[in-house]
């Protein structure tokens, strides 16, 4: 069920309530939310269910064994085997890693399968058409499990930790089952560390006034950003002109592509503060993630703050484990280069994913060469901030476009002459300006916005939400979907 | 710890005071009658259709699987190029619509206004009989496509919202009172505040209608069909078909010609749903069509979707689904009828 639905307020509603009646009992409480998790997993298909599990309970096995066997090398080299603090690893062996390899071939495997089958199969029967040999691909036409994408990189994130000894293994099996299915993040993120999720469990939960109160406000403002903004561009600017760049034109073309950077923008980081803020209402923390990125002023601040919890996740496992700084520049380089071609490729079975997600790579390697940084100047800083907006805006084209042609008739759509779309209405330049006021100010002053309608009465607030709630039903007749659910 | 005071619990008041207070002076105006913005899916488009300024050239009209199975953009411009002049294409796709009520929306909206230069109604053996409902399995919907949640959501919380009494209408018509109105409203509104007063009569009426056309059908016929439904074709004198004939009268008076299609389904349901009526629809319905010289073309079938992968549920086409239909549609029939040839793929 998606968020901004009725369905979803009465299930969050019950889940909440159910919830906190339980909070003094720990195994109580677990087992309500991982059945509330597979419920609603459970909504979309039940039929992956079966999935979810497997993945949980393959990286429940490994992950035990994994610390079995570390503690096990620290006695036979004469270390305590009660050190489960997660320090230092044991020493390396086969074992160890066949049992991180199965993790990761078992993970990877089912992800790889579901989301890549036919696409590689379709690539691979043109590539031998192309040697004239005739090859009928074998297309199995298979679902792609909504948020498989997210709970595999979640759990792979655990075995590696394990591995390596960063973290003791999970031993109850409820606990882990629910850090890998917790329903506010499950289906598009925030990809949330086993670090930090496994130990806020077994805590009483807290939840005081002005938690709640926050909380509050910021799933109502991320409903704000995905209904009122991103929806509302999607359909009405977005996705008129990417059917028909030519219908635009010039500087109208320009504001069509800024729109979809706020539209993507709006509805991953109005998703993830929902998700936040359902999670906060539960007690539980899933940190940050986004901030502000168009804010950036160089690529490398842009993806500290562009979903901060997929980057993260890329550097720390991907980026780090191919070498990362260490070997040179030009090693740094291909790692940067290696890590964002299959950050792109994560997001869907596509060459335009593979070269945005290269274009990136790009803009990174160029950040390293040139040395760039954050201007001292405020004029400084928002002209950079300018620029490298634009030069994400570019990348965009790439990620939203279904193939080459298409991006190329976007980008010369530019050069055209003004047309005569109907798609700039009054409220698309009035919903264009609302995106960019509330993204652009500095956190703290938005912080300061936040905490003065936080202050405002109780009542007040209320009929306040109440008015949004009926805009959303408005404007939720446009029935567009979450963008990263394809994911 | 859970340490929420009595100001958490005014912002919870506030919620339920503004939706009550909202509730009450929007139904007392009738506001609450006017619908949201859907997209072309809901039969307050009549109105939406009868407030625009200009008529279209090509109206398509039909069921949900009209709303969610053509797309007027794409249509509109896959035929202005066949044709290589601009021609404009509307889509009125009613969720729920059955015999009866296409004979109303016909008499009521079409016919005063009808398009310039052709119709296109999508009938279905749906729309003339009935069935008895069992309990049944349910049809989950794909959960790689887009819009896979699209219809089916719009069908729970129609459902959640009656359960409630239709209580957060009045919070969804602040947003169309004629000072606040929003690029959301939908036309139905603009027309509402153009005619005054007549609306809450008007908008009574047709929410009554469409209720009730949609409690016929049930939501469950959209997901849950048991495969062993008794299906039963109307008696002559049954209401089906005394607005079919009318339906076909009215047609008479109509400026422009007429064309008649089914919808895509997929193949299981065909085989498991349609082996009584289908014959019965194509026995008697068809060739009463083409006796007051209608064409009728079946889109079961390739170039049609017959893949399930295409469709979101068993009788609802997703988003690949629709722009395949369209495509196909423009090309092995709308664009040939509209240059005055015979479509290659002329079918029943």
């Amino acid at each position: 069920m998606l968020f901004n639905t009725q369905p979803f307020a009465v299930f969050f509603l019950t889940v909440f309530v159910g919830y906190w009646l339980l909070r003094r009992t720990s195994t109580a409480r677990v087992l309500w939310l991982l059945a509330a998790s597979y419920f609603f997993y459970g909504w979309w298909d039940w039929r992956f269910l079966g999935l979810i599990v497997f993945s949980t309970g393959l990286d429940y096995t490994i992950g035990l064994k994994l610390d079995r066997s570390r503690h096990a090398g620290d006695s036979s080299a004469g270390g305590s085997p009660d050190s489960s603090a997660g320090g230092t690893a044991g020493p390396p062996d086969r074992g160890r890693k066949r049992l991180l390899i199965l993790s990761l071939v078992g993970n990877l495997g089912v992800l790889g399968f579901f989301k890549y089958w036919d696409f590689f199969a379709a690539e691979l029967a043109t590539g031998l058409a192309a040697f004239g040999i005739e090859a009928q691909p074998m297309l199995l036409h298979l679902i792609l499990p909504v948020g498989i994408s997210f709970y595999t990189f979640q759990t792979l994130s655990y075995t590696l930790d394990v591995y390596h000894g960063h973290m003791p293994a999970e031993r109850s099996l409820a606990r882990f089952a629910l850090f890998v299915a917790f329903f506010p993040q499950l289906v598009a993120g925030p990809i949330v560390r086993a670090s930090h999720f496994l130990p806020q469990i077994p805590k009483t939960p807290r939840l005081d006034g002005p938690g709640f109160e926050r909380a509050l406000a910021l799933i109502f403002w991320g409903l704000v950003k995905k209904v009122v903004i991103a929806d509302y561009l999607g359909a009405t600017l977005v996705d008129p002109f990417w059917d028909q760049p030519d219908d635009f034109g010039g500087s109208l073309s320009l504001l069509a592509v800024y729109g979809y950077a706020f539209q993507i923008y709006g509805d991953f980081s109005g998703y993830s503060d929902i998700a936040i803020g359902s999670a906060a209402l539960l007690g539980f923390d899933l940190g940050e993630n986004f901030h502000a990125p168009y804010r950036s002023c160089h690529p490398r601040e842009f993806w500290g703050r562009w979903h901060i919890s997929l980057s993260s996740w890329l550097r720390d496992y991907l980026y780090i484990s191919l070498g990362g700084n260490r070997g040179g520049m030009s090693k740094m380089y291909r790692n940067l280069m290696l890590t964002m071609l299959l950050g792109g490729l994560w997001h869907g079975a596509s060459w335009m994913f593979v070269a945005w997600g290269l274009f990136h790579g790009l803009l990174l390697v160029a950040d390293r060469m040139l040395g760039l940084r954050i201007p001292e100047t405020a004029t400084g800083r928002w002209f950079a901030r300018a620029v490298m907006f634009q030069f994400t805006c570019l990348g965009w084209i790439l990620f939203r476009s279904a193939d080459g042609a298409t991006a190329w008739a976007v980008l010369t759509s530019f050069l055209a002459p003004l047309g005569d779309t109907d798609a700039f209405s009054t409220y698309v330049p009035a919903v264009l300006v609302l995106a960019v006021l509330t993204h652009m100010p500095s956190m703290a002053f938005k912080t300061r916005l936040r905490d003065a309608f936080t202050a405002l009465p109780g009542l007040v607030q209320g009929a306040a939400y109440a008015v949004l709630v009926g805009l959303f039903m408005q404007v939720s007749g446009l029935d567009v979907p979450f963008i990263y659910f394809q994911f | 710890m859970f340490s929420l005071t009595l100001r958490q619990a005014t912002v919870v008041l506030g919620f339920v005071l503004a939706t009550w207070a909202a509730d009450v002076t929007m139904r007392a105006q009738g506001y609450t009658l006017l619908e949201p913005y859907r997209n072309e899916k809901r039969a307050e488009r009549v109105f939406a259709y009868l407030s625009r300024p200009e008529t279209e050239d090509v109206l398509l009209v039909g069921s949900s699987r009209v709303a969610g199975g053509f797309d007027a953009r794409l249509v509109q411009r896959l035929l202005s190029a066949e044709r290589q002049q601009q021609t404009s294409v509307y889509k009125l796709g009613v969720a729920g619509l059955r015999s009866v009520y296409l004979a109303e929306l016909l008499r009521d909206a079409i016919v005063k206004r009808p398009p310039q230069e052709r119709l296109v109604i999508a009938l279905e053996p749906r729309f003339f009989c009935t069935a008895v409902r069992r309990t049944g399995r349910r049809d989950a919907p794909r959960a790689d496509d887009a819009d896979a949640d699209a219809l089916r959501g719009e069908w729970e919380g129609e459902a959640l919202a009656d359960a409630f009494g239709r209580r957060f209408d009045g919070l969804a018509a602040l947003w169309n009172l004629p000072w606040v109105r929003t690029a959301a409203s939908s036309d139905l509104t603009t027309f509402m505040h153009a005619h005054g007063g007549e609306h809450q009569a008007v908008a009574a009426r047709r929410a009554e209608d469409e209720r009730a056309a949609r409690n016929r059908v049930g939501r469950r016929d959209l997901f849950d069909l048991p495969p062993n439904m008794e299906w039963q074709w109307p008696a002559p004198d049954a209401d089906e078909m005394v607005a079919f004939r009318l339906m076909l009268d009215l047609l008479d008076a109509l400026p422009c010609p007429v064309t008649f299609v089914r919808m895509p389904l997929t193949p299981g349901f065909n085989e498991e749903h349609m082996p009584v009526v289908s014959p019965r629809f194509l026995a008697e319905i068809v060739p009463a069509l083409e006796a007051r010289g209608h064409d009728f073309y079946d889109l079961q079938g390739a170039p049609y979707p017959t893949d399930d992968r295409y469709y979101f549920s068993r009788t609802h086409l997703n988003r690949s689904g629709c722009e395949q239909t369209s495509a196909a549609f423009v090309s092995d029939v709308l664009a040939p009828l509209m240059r005055g040839v015979t479509p290659p793929a002329a079918q029943r």
